[in-house]
């Protein structure tokens, strides 16, 4: 039992003594492991350790940094790294990095930016995991799954400094997540790398100063060697002002010898030669601070010659920054500044003023007896500059039109002798290029100097030729219309926008002299005190108001009583407008008294004229009816005798009585034409004349006279507007006499033509008939002149035709040769009813 | 050319109204011609006369007591004359424009001639 139950109790013990063997074996394990790690955290440590070592021994800036960079792949174990260094005073970065794959610079400054954003976040001298989720969000890290980052300051510098280690899960075989054991040891690494950092920096600092000193001391060397060959002048005092020493170009430009200044003030220098006292304040002010200064002056020398100056005073120190020396260095500027001011005058001159207002703008200077000028004086002569060989001013008087040349040489002369300040202008020139004449009007000024003598001479010039011929044009048309006013029996007067009287003509004035005081008077005065009656007055200042708001002429007639008499006046009041605006009020009235009186008698006279006309006329109609009728029973009778039954003798002396009493018919009938076609008005009507035509040449074919043709010709329309009595009795008569007067041969012809041309008919009626001697022509169309021994007529007939041809506006003439034939123009103006 | 016509002469101027009796019996033989030295005589003639067939009226205007125009004036207003039975045309010697104008104001007038008369062209108005 004892056996079974040791063995029971050693198998117990076995087991738990494999269970211990197990436990043991297991915290062997992790003591090993724990050990592993410190060993090799261990390493980690003795690789930053090595890194510092390095570090401090590394004597450039860029080697230290890129033991950095690859310092913090050694020590974290990180795939890549990069630092950032910020001078916070200026904002200047440097950046470097490892392993870091930034594809370009715009990438690398993002990557800066992005840093700089996270020191922010983090603060001052943090340190910081950073998420693969935050990583993610900036793209350029997105292949890394860790990263831990780390911020420092360090104030005296005032450095900023940012490390970054990066590491990727993939890519590590030994990946291991960053956790706080790396943030330990990257704290420590940063405040190792911020340490040597600052200590470069120092370095670089203190090395600076040097550079700076030694440079210093070579710019003292170049400056005493300028100072003595510049040709500025130098000066040199110590720190109270005092003159310690000047170059010899001082001496030149000021005048004033080493021996004048040596241990003198300089403000008592100046006070002698700085012109302008402000400018000496603002020396004396820097001199007092220690500021460089630098400043354009006018000074004069030792002589009191005037010159421009530009002044540079540098304060100089010592190592210690002692004030101990100022240096003045003086430039002389004067050319510079005469030459700056002469552009600037001719610029202002020239361009500026005269391209925008067509000025010709010339200079004369009398020293170098030289001329400028500008184009547009240039185009006004009409010539280009490049072909002024001989100089301006001989073009200038070679230009000048001959008939004004003396004077205005004699006008220029008295510039140059300074008889006159200046002149005005305007002369003719002759155009170079067209060779026309063209108006300038110019000014010419002398320019001073102190003793008044003419060191220069300025002009201008303006082409007026444009304006000129306008002015003369209106001002011919001012005289013209003004000669018409005078010779108007009108009286007219004309008042501006304010009714102020500015012109009346001389039928004005001849009705009344005072008319001569009344101008600028206002309308009111002037009227009242021409035609002293206040309702006129006010009559017609109301017909001007109204005028003026209907904008259009007002005629009134008014009643006056002037010198005892009665007058009847048209007035007319017209409102003169330039686009809506009065300009003159014209006034013209006109005395219609005699004219009234006149057309009042002459209507009358008329009436009574009437009268008596159409008494006159019933009578010529009785008289010519009443010696007609027995005329005509005379032809009747005649016309029954029956021949067989007559003594042939008796015969001859019949037909000599019927021929007797024809005669007599047409004269009758020929002063009755006549008398009317004097008396009646003219009366106008549409008349076929192509009808009237055919009728005359039948009747009168028909009163025996059988054996000849008509002949009509017309290119226009045959309806004439005329006088239908009075162009029958013309008609009658030409027609009639080529038909009497035809030559007794077979063939014979009446031709009637009508033509139209520039508004005038012309009718022509021609034959081919005995025709008219040349001794009878000039007389054909005198009152009862007959050109033949066989005419059978009163002698009125053409006589009636010119009274006719008058009456109705035309003209009428005859063309004739004897034994050939007749023609008759008559030319007709063309009526409208 | 139409014949036994019946013509009314009427003229202040008897000679007148022989020579024209005479030229219109030249030219037509059976034609029968009375003839008046005043419009009213002509008048009382007409208005007693039933005779209305072709009568042919030659008119002077220039007679004394009563014209040309008032002689037509007095015998359109008379009722018992048909005065369209009449060929009335005017015979003057005038040569007034304003006889000539007043004569187209009477629609009743066939014609106005002048003296002395044409017997065929008086025939050839009637024709």
């Amino acid at each position: 039992m004892k056996t079974k139950n040791n063995f029971d109790s050693l198998l117990r013990e076995y087991k738990e003594l494999q269970l211990r063997v197990t436990r043991f074996s297991y915290i062997e394990q992790q003591l090993i492991n724990a050990q592993d790690k410190l060993d090799h955290e261990l390493v980690l440590y003795k690789r930053l350790n090595k890194f510092s070592n390095h570090a401090l021994k590394s004597s450039k800036l860029e080697d230290f940094l890129t033991m950095s960079v690859e310092g913090i792949i050694d020590v974290l174990e990180v795939e890549a790294s990069a630092v950032l260094i910020v001078e916070n005073a200026t904002g200047n970065t440097l950046f470097f990095s490892e392993s870091l794959h930034v594809k370009n610079d715009e990438e690398q400054q993002r990557v800066i930016h992005d840093l700089l954003n996270l020191a922010e976040i983090v603060g001052k001298s943090k340190s910081l995991v950073i998420s693969s989720r935050r990583l993610a969000l900036l793209d350029y890290l997105s292949g890394y799954s860790d990263a831990v980052f780390h911020s420092a300051i360090d104030n005296t510098l005032n450095i900023s400094v940012c490390l970054i280690g990066l590491v990727s899960e993939k890519k590590a075989p030994f990946y291991e997540k960053l956790n706080d054991k790396h943030e330990t040891i990257f704290s420590l690494f940063t405040q190792q790398f911020l340490s040597i950092l600052t200590n470069f920096y120092q370095h670089k600092k203190i090395q600076d100063q040097i550079a700076k000193i030694s440079s210093s001391e070579i710019e003292l060397k170049k400056l005493s060697l300028i100072a003595t060959k510049t040709k500025n002048g130098v000066i040199i005092t110590d720190e109270k002002g005092v003159i310690e020493w000047v170059n010899d170009s001082f001496v030149k430009i000021s005048g004033y010898l080493f021996e004048d200044v040596y241990g003198r003030q300089t403000r008592e220098l100046f006070d002698n030669f700085i012109v302008d006292y402000s400018e000496k304040k603002k020396i004396t002010k820097a001199l007092k601070n220690k500021h460089n200064i630098e400043l354009t002056l006018l000074n004069t020398t030792k002589d009191g010659k005037l010159y421009y100056s530009q002044i540079e005073i540098i304060p100089v120190y010592d190592e210690l920054k002692r004030h101990i020396n100022n240096i003045f260095v003086i430039k002389d500027i004067t050319n510079e500044v005469e030459f700056k001011a002469e552009i600037l005058r001719m610029n202002s001159r020239f361009e500026l003023i005269s391209d925008k207002s067509q000025i010709g703008i010339w200079e004369w200077n009398k020293s170098i007896n030289d001329s400028t000028w500008n184009n547009i004086l240039i185009n006004q002569y009409g010539a280009e500059r490049a072909l002024i060989k001989e100089g301006f001013y001989s073009f200038w008087l070679n230009s000048i039109h001959p008939d004004d040349k003396k004077q205005v040489i004699d006008n220029r002369d008295k510039v140059l002798n300074s008889e006159v300040d200046s002149v005005v202008q305007d002369y003719r020139i002759i155009r170079q290029n067209d060779q026309s004449v063209r108006y300038l009007r110019t000014l010419t000024i002398g320019e001073k100097d102190a003793k008044g003598e003419v060191i220069r001479l300025v002009g201008s010039s303006i082409d007026i030729t444009d304006k000129k011929i306008a002015d003369e044009k209106v001002a011919s048309l001012k005289q013209f219309y003004e000669s018409i006013l005078n010779h108007l029996p009108n009286k007219i007067a004309v008042f501006n926008k304010a009714c102020e009287l500015i012109y009346f003509n001389e039928a004005m004035l001849e009705s009344n002299p005072f008319w001569q005081d009344y101008l600028f008077k206002s309308v009111y005065d002037v009227y009242l005190d021409d035609i002293n009656n206040q309702s006129a007055v006010n009559k017609l200042i109301f017909h001007i108001q109204n005028a003026i708001k209907e904008k259009a002429a007002v005629k009134y007639e008014d009643l006056v009583v002037k010198n005892g008499k009665e007058k009847e006046l048209l007035n007319t009041v017209l409102p003169f407008f330039n686009e809506d605006k009065l300009e003159y009020i014209i006034l013209s009235g006109v005395d219609i008294s005699e004219l009234n009186k006149i057309q009042k008698d002459l209507l009358k006279n008329n009436i009574e004229l009437q009268k008596v006309n159409s008494e006159l006329d019933n009578f010529v109609y009785r008289v010519s009816h009443d010696l007609r009728s027995p005329l005509l029973s005379i032809k009747g009778l005649i016309s029954l005798i029956d021949y067989d039954d007559v003594n042939p003798d008796l015969q001859e002396y019949i037909k000599l009585m019927d021929s007797s009493a024809s005669r007599m018919d047409s004269s009758i009938q020929d002063i009755l034409e006549y008398s009317r076609n004097s008396r009646l008005e003219v009366k106008l009507e549409e008349v076929n004349l192509k009808e009237m035509v055919y009728e005359i040449f039948d009747d009168i074919k028909y009163s025996g006279n059988s054996n000849i043709d008509l002949i009509y010709e017309s290119n226009t329309e045959n309806h004439i507007i005329t006088d239908k009595f009075r162009i029958s009795v013309l008609l009658k008569n030409l027609i009639g006499n080529s038909v009497k007067y035809k030559s007794h041969k077979e063939g014979s012809f009446v031709k009637f033509k009508l033509s139209q041309k520039n508004r005038m008919l012309t009718i022509s009626v021609s034959d081919n008939g005995q025709g008219i001697d040349k001794e009878s022509l000039p007389k054909v169309f005198d009152m009862f002149y007959r050109g033949c021994s066989n005419s059978v007529g009163s002698g009125l007939g053409l006589y009636i035709c010119k009274e006719i041809t008058e009456k109705l506006n035309g003209a009428i003439s005859l063309q004739s040769k004897k034994g050939i034939g007749t023609e008759v123009k008559i030319k007709l103006p063309i009526n409208a009813l | 050319m139409p014949y036994n016509m019946k013509y009314i002469l009427i003229d202040d101027d008897p000679i007148i109204n022989l020579v024209h009796k005479k030229v219109i019996k030249k030219s037509d033989l059976e034609a029968e011609v009375t003839d008046f030295i005043s419009g009213k005589k002509a008048l009382d003639y007409l208005k007693n006369s039933n005779d209305t067939e072709k009568n042919i009226i030659l008119l002077d205007i220039n007679m004394p007591e009563m014209n040309g125009f008032e002689f037509l004036d007095a015998l359109l207003k008379h009722k018992g004359i048909n005065c369209d039975q009449f060929n009335i045309f005017i015979l003057t010697s005038s040569l007034n424009n304003k006889d000539k104008e007043q004569a187209t104001q009477y629609p009743i007038l066939k014609g106005y001639l002048e003296k002395p008369l044409d017997i065929s062209n008086l025939q050839k108005m009637i024709a």
